[in-house]
């Protein structure tokens, strides 16, 4: 189907009309920037309420006109304090007591100061309303939140929590913290049931109109906003107008953007992407050339066994499947040689090089198998590269393979695997590997259908495994199936992504994610820790990672021992990073982030979006 | 006396079948392995939503007392008949929380009735009026054309018939915006000459679309039925009466020929209320069908329950009519 939609797609657009999309009068094709929504049709337009269960923040909501205490730039890893003025401040050795101080000048959307009021009312709104789903963290956490004086807010905690800062910043996407103006939300009643339309906020652009249907919203430059966080921050964003606009599936998109209808495009597949740089000379993504897309996604794709299920509980089993897995032919046939091997438990992204790659990069060369064998094979990437080099020039060498592939991955080696299978009870016959209580060997890994990466991983590694002899299948499933049967431990192996990290201080995902308190028996419900994996000494070290402030460098040395951990057990392995493919037509604006000018993430549906907009610079075409 | 019981019978079969019907769809989500809150708590993970897993924990706990999922599947039973006999009340849509499923069904119904109504009654009176003639008139060279254009067109999938039409239509020959939506920028809904011109200008190619796959049914089976009636006896006796060809094709033939496709007809009109869904999605028109998709795929019950119950009691209406009036149409059917 892919192929017959590519061969239609591109033979239309050989016949590049132009069509430029109707906008309300008054408003200029010239000075609006049109934006993609990643999750489509908005099916409850009038909710702009970011604590209401079912609210949308990627139709702009949280991308231009919310703004968070912090937001991270995700390709640098610096923190930006946005509505902040520096990091909190610890008033006390146990993490009870802090104090963070706003930046001053900073104005909601209805002309009304910004001050630590709005800041102190959210956080207890959040600490004393059952109505808002995150309720029963914050009570459980927070003592008192005050304002002290016009632009400092003093918190008191019930319980040490060294991690603070990252309830209130944006590290991924968005965090749950979303101050409010107190002068609006202090007369509702019921803030999970609040639509709060008009929203007011502090980001530099305010909600103009919107399609009662959900299909777009179009937001206007605040005159003053240079008194938004951005403008005091950043500076002057460059559109005066941004349209959110779904125009539905791929094809549509790609076609949209052909005629230079779509400035920016979220997420597109392989195949799409390859239908719209053929014929759009305007279209542009991350690389210039192979492997064009933007790998820094901070979640790695790969297995997850259900470490409760026998046999994947025995990790000289499962090491057996990784060997059984061949890295290098699931990034071709799966991603088109596009994406990076991921050995270690948190995505292969630039910020990790330093505080964890680098470092444990002689270790894991010499990393080895309870019978000695050293499963590590740095030269994966060197292969790919050579393997793509004839056909896209890219560089071989070593350390540009390592830049574009990443460190390397485990060794396809099926004879190892067969070596470890049969040293704990399993037997081979005709082909087939059967298990050490004599039945055959069947395995069902399941996969997120509406993730592609997802649903590829199952497909191919089925393949594999079946290939080596295992009679395993691939099962992909909706997206509440998925969650719900990984909740559950309904499953042997899946292709989720538990491993997702953006700083260098992974505790709330993997640390704390994987930590054996979450473990409950099969059937019953978890949230974190769905492989139930039980692991005393990584469960120890993520509490002692508990203790320090995301940026101690503490952390990242207890980071290293977990990870090494983490790489001899393998509850989770992936096996590559994520690449997206975000590409922007560069008709009407210029100066996106790009890999030769690394200023921010291309992370278009983040609530970091903003911190793109006053680099955009319109090219004068009307 | 016979027509009461008839009526009787039939009534009490429909509240049987929407009873038995709901109670189905109430019951399949709840025991298959789908779960609101897991669906919620999925997308904000989905997201890379960096959130400490104690703050998901109590996340999924607050998150069912919310939405009340809380108590027996039972009792949740009970509280749903309740509610929707007392007001209608569906209940408030879970992946759309706090947004109530009837204001979500009410927003989306009028597109999907607008556009699929139109469209199967255009689609059946084109289809019935040719396919009797060709069928009639199976010898001429006009009728063995239609009939190999509709075995063409019927057949294609009607994905690619959608994708072909956008890309004629508004890429290459960009006579129609490539929108989504029911209607462009700016233009609300309202009862006004803009908006009405806009939403036909919108609505074209969907509909377009539909008309099409729609006429290749009806007119294939028209063409069909017609044919095994110009072949009775009574058209035969027609003939030697010396009545003139039309008077014959639309008196005997078609009148008769008529009455399986009223019954389709009727049935189509009940169905409208599943929506399009391949048609809301190729042309990002708002409807239904996009709005129960949604709901499957989030595990949102309350909002698969609004969708489906209104659809079960289109068709269940619908052919409640239809068993009443048949009688009326067809004098041949005789009451039991």
């Amino acid at each position: 189907m892919k192929k017959v939609f590519m061969l239609m797609t591109l033979l239309v657009l050989s016949f590049s009309l132009i069509f430029a999309i109707q906008l309300p009068a008054g408003i200029s094709r010239s000075e609006t920037l049109i934006c993609d929504i990643d999750g489509g049709r908005v099916g409850n337009p009038n909710l702009w309420n970011p604590y209401a269960p079912g609210w949308r923040g990627d139709a702009g909501l949280h991308t231009v006109v919310m703004e968070y205490m912090w937001e991270i730039n995700s390709q640098t890893g610096k923190w930006v304090p946005l509505l902040a003025e520096g990091f909190p401040e610890a008033l006390d050795d146990t993490y009870t007591k802090w104090r963070i101080r706003l930046k001053e000048g900073i104005y909601w959307s209805d002309g009304v100061e910004f001050t630590a009021e709005d800041v102190a009312f959210s956080i207890m709104m959040l600490a004393t309303h059952e109505e808002i789903p995150i309720y029963t963290f914050w009570h459980g956490l927070i003592k008192e939140a005050k304002a002290e004086d016009k632009y400092t807010v003093y918190i008191e905690l019930k319980r040490p929590y060294a991690k603070l800062i990252t309830l209130f910043a944006s590290v991924v996407w968005g965090p749950q913290f979303k101050v409010v103006p107190k002068h609006i939300w202090e007369k509702v009643d019921d803030y999970a049931k609040f639509e709060n339309n008009p929203p007011v906020f502090t980001g530099p652009y305010v909600l103009k109109d919107y399609d009662p249907s959900g299909y777009w919203f179009l937001y206007e430059k605040r005159k003053d906003w240079d008194r938004s966080g951005l403008g005091k921050t950043v500076g002057e964003p460059t559109p005066k107008y941004i349209l959110y606009y779904t125009y539905g599936t791929e094809e549509k998109r790609i076609i949209a953007a052909a005629q230079h209808n779509l400035d920016q495009l979220v997420a597109l597949t392989p195949e799409g992407w390859d239908a719209l740089r053929r014929r759009d000379k305007y279209a542009m993504a991350w690389y210039k050339s192979f492997p064009w897309g933007w790998p820094e996604d901070p979640c790695a794709k790969g297995i997850t066994f259900n470490c409760a299920k026998p046999p994947f509980d025995n990790k000289l089993v499962r090491w057996a499947l990784i060997l059984a897995i061949d890295a290098v032919e699931v990034n071709k046939r799966g991603f088109g040689g596009t994406v990076k091997y991921s050995p270690y438990h948190i995505p292969p992204l630039t910020a990790y090089k330093e505080p964890y790659f680098d470092p444990l990069d002689s270790w894991i060369r010499e990393f080895s198998l309870p019978d000695g064998y050293k499963p590590f094979d740095p030269e994966i990437p060197v292969k790919t590269a050579k393997e793509y080099a004839p056909k896209y020039d890219i560089p071989t060498d070593p350390e540009s393979a390592k830049d574009m592939f990443g460190y390397g991955w485990w060794k396809y080696d099926p004879v190892e695997a067969e070596k470890l299978l049969k040293s704990q009870g399993f037997t081979k016959k005709d082909g087939k590997w059967y298990l050490p209580n004599g039945e055959p060997w069947r395995i069902t890994i399941v996969g997120h259908g509406a993730f592609n990466d997802s649903t590829r991983i199952a497909l191919i590694v089925a393949d594999q495994w079946r290939r080596f002899g295992i009679d395993a299948n691939a099962q992909l499933v909706e997206a509440s199936a998925f969650t719900a049967m990984h909740q559950t431990g309904d499953f042997e192996v899946s292709t989720g992504w538990p491993g997702c990290g953006a700083i260098a201080d992974f505790w709330s995902s993997i640390g704390n994610g994987f930590h054996k308190r979450w473990v409950k028996p099969i059937g019953e419900v978890t949230t974190s820790n769905v492989q139930r994996w039980v692991n005393d000494e990584y469960s120890r070290l993520a509490d002692e990672m508990e203790k320090y402030q995301p940026t101690d460098p503490k952390v990242v040395e207890i980071g290293r021992e977990m990870l090494k951990i983490l790489i001899e057990e393998q509850p989770f392995t992936p096996i590559v990073g994520t690449t997206k493919i975000v590409p922007v037509d560069t008709y009407y604006w210029e100066g996106w982030p790009t890999f030769d000018n690394q200023y921010m993430a291309p992370t278009w549906w983040w609530g970091n979006f903003k911190l793109i907009l006053p680099h955009l610079k319109p090219t004068g075409r009307k | 006396m016979r027509f009461t019981n008839y009526l009787v019978s039939r009534i009490v079969t429909y509240f049987v079948v929407i009873f038995v019907s709901m109670t189905f769809v109430f019951l399949i989500p709840r025991f298959s392995p789908i779960d609101p809150v897991a669906a919620l708590i999925g997308r904000l993970t989905a997201q890379g939503n960096y959130m400490d897993a104690t703050a998901l924990e109590a996340m999924q706990k607050s998150l069912k007392e919310t939405f009340g999922l809380e108590g027996s599947v039972l009792e949740q039973y009970a509280n749903f008949w309740k509610r929707i006999l007392l007001g209608g009340d569906f209940g408030p849509s879970y992946a759309m929380f706090p947004t109530s499923v009837n204001k979500l069904i009410r927003e989306s119904l009028p597109w999907t009735i607008w556009l699929l109504s139109l469209t199967t009654v255009i689609s059946w009176f084109l289809g019935n009026i040719i396919g009797a003639i060709t069928g009639f008139k199976k010898d001429r060279w006009y009728s063995k054309v239609l009939e190999n254009i509709a075995m063409i067109i019927r057949p294609i999938p009607y994905y690619i018939v959608a994708l072909t039409l956008i890309l004629l239509l508004s890429y290459i020959f960009p006579i129609f915006p490539m929108s989504a939506g029911g209607a462009s920028i700016g233009v609300k809904p309202s009862f006004n000459w803009t908006f009405i011109k806009d939403a036909l200008k919108t609505a074209f190619l969907p509909a377009l679309s539909l008309v099409i796959v729609g006429f290749g049914w009806w007119f294939l089976s028209m063409d069909a039925l017609s044919r095994d009636v110009a072949e009775e006896e009574f058209v035969s006796f027609a003939e030697i009466k010396g009545l003139t060809e039309n008077e014959i094709m639309f008196r005997y033939v078609m009148k008769n020929a008529m009455l399986p496709q009223i019954t389709a007809l009727a049935l189509s009109m009940g169905t409208i209320f599943n929506g399009a869904l391949i048609t809301e999605i190729m042309f990002s028109y708002p409807g239904i069908g996009m709005l129960l998709y949604r709901a499957i795929t989030s595990a949102d019950f309350n909002l698969m329950m609004g969708i489906i119950t209104i659809s079960v009691f289109a068709v269940a209406t619908a052919c409640l009519v239809v068993d009443i009036l048949y009688p009326f149409i067809d004098p041949r059917v005789r009451y039991r």
